[in-house]
């Protein structure tokens, strides 16, 4: 079963074309006929005012896309757990949104020992017009990969960094290093220390890490670029939207921006069946996008 | 998947990246003959690592009873019980490692404890194997029994952790074989967690990143044994470097002792990792027990541990520990001392292998009164 799902999923890399096919080299790709298409129409405002139940998605085409296990790399996620994925997307030419929007009905948003968050991500060709390999771009074509976690999420609600007590909120602790040392207690928080953003070094920083990748185990965030985003959880399904600046000094996606095509993919992580990394549903295929002018 | 050769073993073995071996490794031998679980290790190594937010359950040292001690729990008796029965006889270990025995989707053995596992560190604390009949009493041989496993990271050869980090965020060091966690890189998968047979590798839920022993690589780097070594009030642990057999010195005390005298053994060696902190076994344990944990060369162990005080040299070896806080690359045994030295051959320490005896008269002349021994 999973070597005929890895083998679907090279196939749909395969139809992807050569990463570095002139063909594709500094032109947008357009999307073939009857390709599905997410189509982001103008509106009057996107960005990260526009909350996950707005109604203004109410009006932006939906696109569902298939996910499936990812079976190619080990650690492999042998199951599905997140089969489907519905995108909407909008922008106002400064922002391009796009709402994420998945069946869960767990909630997991902390970090405690064995506990895992939900997660969702989208990827981008790095360089416009280029095709890069699905899986994390390769060493000639980068990706940008924007990734909302929930439980960053929840410390950035809370205005604090996190702390033990936020996963165990019982737990006792007869000496507190911080107490003890001040400032000087932070050589024991090693990954904050040393400014890993998985650690919230910055309290004000996004819910969405804004990172670029070439190739496997090459993931790496941005220093200064940023994209926002919001996640709401109803009790059965998770709404998120990822709000990307288009141009200007913010430019996170270099050639997107209105009027232009391009493509993306999707991963999500249920938190639940403690998925993370390479354990996670993805959409093996990419989906071309279109930004209105 | 590359072919390495893991001379615990006796054989190559699978491994997913080439084994390209250290400099020179870094080890430690532990004379479980000689703890007595006062946890100063322990001690020492949480307030020097992990006093920190996010640690509280971090105990990069810890020392633990056996059969019914663990930390975190069941840890062994969980990873043993995946990795079923092996063959443990024989030259060359027949049976699987646990990356040879991985699952389709892994790329090892391996499970993530629970929060409660991590929860009571000294469960199963002094509990002894066995019924007490009726009629038991104390007397010696006794016919229960326990012992204490000092634990820390292995530094593995062929780290299961570093294996498994899908971000390759864990390195061994050229320089001298310490496994690291890169603190940047790390972004809390908890593969490491999952694949250490050892559960060595911990997950900082503060810090969303993992983290693990670091050999005390500073002062490593200075010369300096671990700090859990030079804490240890028992005196059962040396730090030191460790050679592969066929690169065996003999005046390098860890390899006499691991390599020409095969007194240290290191811990479920089936596991496949090529684990180097190696282990004096207790000698009052059953055999089988204990050529579970430490290999099918656990009975030659015990029974030159018996007779240790016959061998000059290791003799000398095993009187070094304890006995300075530098590493001792070289040592000697000479005019009933021995004797040893750091990396640029300096003598450093010189312990008698017999220690001088002074008979005193209970009687104290000069102060008119009694010694009395009050401790």
């Amino acid at each position: 079963m999973y070597r005929t799902i890895s083998i679907l999923a090279l196939l749909a890399l395969a139809a992807c074309g050569p990463s570095d096919s002139p063909v594709n080299q500094g032109k947008a790709p357009d999307p073939a006929p009857n390709v599905p298409t997410i189509v982001a129409g103008r509106v009057s405002e996107a960005g990260p005012a526009l909350a996950p139940d707005s109604g203004i998605f109410d009006a932006a085409p939906e696109l569902t896309v298939n996910l499936l296990p990812q079976t190619v790399v080990v650690p492999r996620n042998p199951e599905t757990s997140v089969p489907q994925i519905s995108v909407r997307a909008v922008h106002d030419g400064k922002w391009l949104t796009m709402r994420l929007e998945w069946q869960d009905n767990t909630l997991n948003n902390t970090t405690g020992i064995s506990d895992f968050e939900d997660m969702v991500a989208l990827e981008f060709p790095r360089t416009p017009g280029t095709t890069p390999n699905i899986m994390m771009g390769d060493a000639n074509n980068p990706v940008v990969v924007l990734q909302w976690r929930a439980a960053r999420q929840a410390a950035i609600d809370r205005g604090e960094r996190p702390e033990s007590r936020h996963a165990y909120p019982h737990m006792s602790t007869d000496i507190d290093i911080g107490d003890l040392l001040g400032n000087d207690g932070s050589v024991y928080q090693g990954a904050a220390h040393v400014g890993n953003p998985v650690s919230l070094p910055d309290i004000n920083s996004s819910p969405v890490l804004a990172q670029v990748a070439a190739g496997f185990s090459t993931l790496t965030s941005f220093k200064e670029r940023i994209a926002e985003g919001r996640g709401v959880h109803n009790g059965e399904r998770w709404r998120v939207t990822i709000h990307i600046p288009l141009g200007g000094e913010l430019e996170l996606v270099p050639g997107l921006v209105p009027g232009a095509n391009s493509i993306l993919a999707f991963a999500v992580w249920d938190g639940k069946h403690e998925e993370r990394g390479s354990r996670k549903s993805w959409s093996p295929a990419w989906t071309p996008i279109r930004l209105d002018d | 998947m590359p072919k390495v050769y893991n001379w615990q073993l006796g054989r190559e073995m699978d491994y997913p990246y080439n084994g390209i071996r250290p400099k020179r490794q870094v080890a430690l031998i532990m004379d479980t003959n000689k703890c007595i679980a006062c946890q100063t290790c322990t001690v020492i190594c949480k307030t020097t690592w992990t006093p920190g937010r996010g640690q509280e359950h971090m105990l990069w040292n810890n020392v633990e009873s056996k059969p019914y001690g663990f930390y975190p729990l069941g840890w062994d008796v969980k990873i043993l019980e995946q990795h079923g029965v092996q063959p443990l006889d024989g030259d060359t270990y027949a049976g699987k490692t646990i990356f040879e025995s991985a699952p389709a989707n892994e790329i090892a053995l391996g499970y993530i404890p629970g929060d409660q596992d991590y929860a009571h560190p000294n469960v199963g604390e002094d509990d002894s194997f066995g019924n007490m009949t009726r009629g038991a009493h104390l007397s010696m041989q006794h016919n229960q029994w326990m012992f204490y496993l000092p634990r820390i990271c292995n530094h593995c050869t062929y780290p299961s952790c570093l294996a498994s980090c899908s971000r390759q965020s864990i390195y061994k060091r050229p320089e001298d074989g310490v496994v690291l966690i890169d603190q940047e890189r790390c972004r809390g998968y908890r593969e490491c967690v999952k694949n250490c047979p050892y559960k060595k590798s911990f997950f900082n839920p503060v810090t969303r990143a993992s983290e693990k022993c670091i050999g005390c690589y500073p002062k490593i780097e200075k010369g300096h044994q671990t700090q859990c070594t030079t804490s240890c009030i028992g005196k059962i642990r040396m730090t030191g470097f460790i050679s592969t057999p066929d690169k065996a010195r003999e005046d390098n005390p860890m390899d006499y002792i691991v390599h020409h005298a095969k007194l240290a053994l290191p811990l479920y060696p089936q596991f496949g990792l090529e684990p180097n902190v190696y282990y004096i076994p207790p000698i009052h344990v059953p055999p089988p027990f204990l050529h579970q944990m430490f290999g099918r060369k656990t009975a030659a162990a015990i029974a030159t541990y018996r007779k240790a005080a016959q061998d000059e040299k290791l003799l000398g070896a095993l009187l070094l520990f304890g006995a300075t806080e530098r590493i001792i690359h070289r040592y000697k045994v000479e005019g009933g001392q021995t004797i040893g030295y750091d990396e640029t051959d300096t003598e450093v320490v010189r312990v008698p292998l017999v220690e001088p005896v002074k008979i005193r008269p209970v009687w104290d002349e000069a102060h008119g009164a009694y010694r009395t021994n009050v401790t």
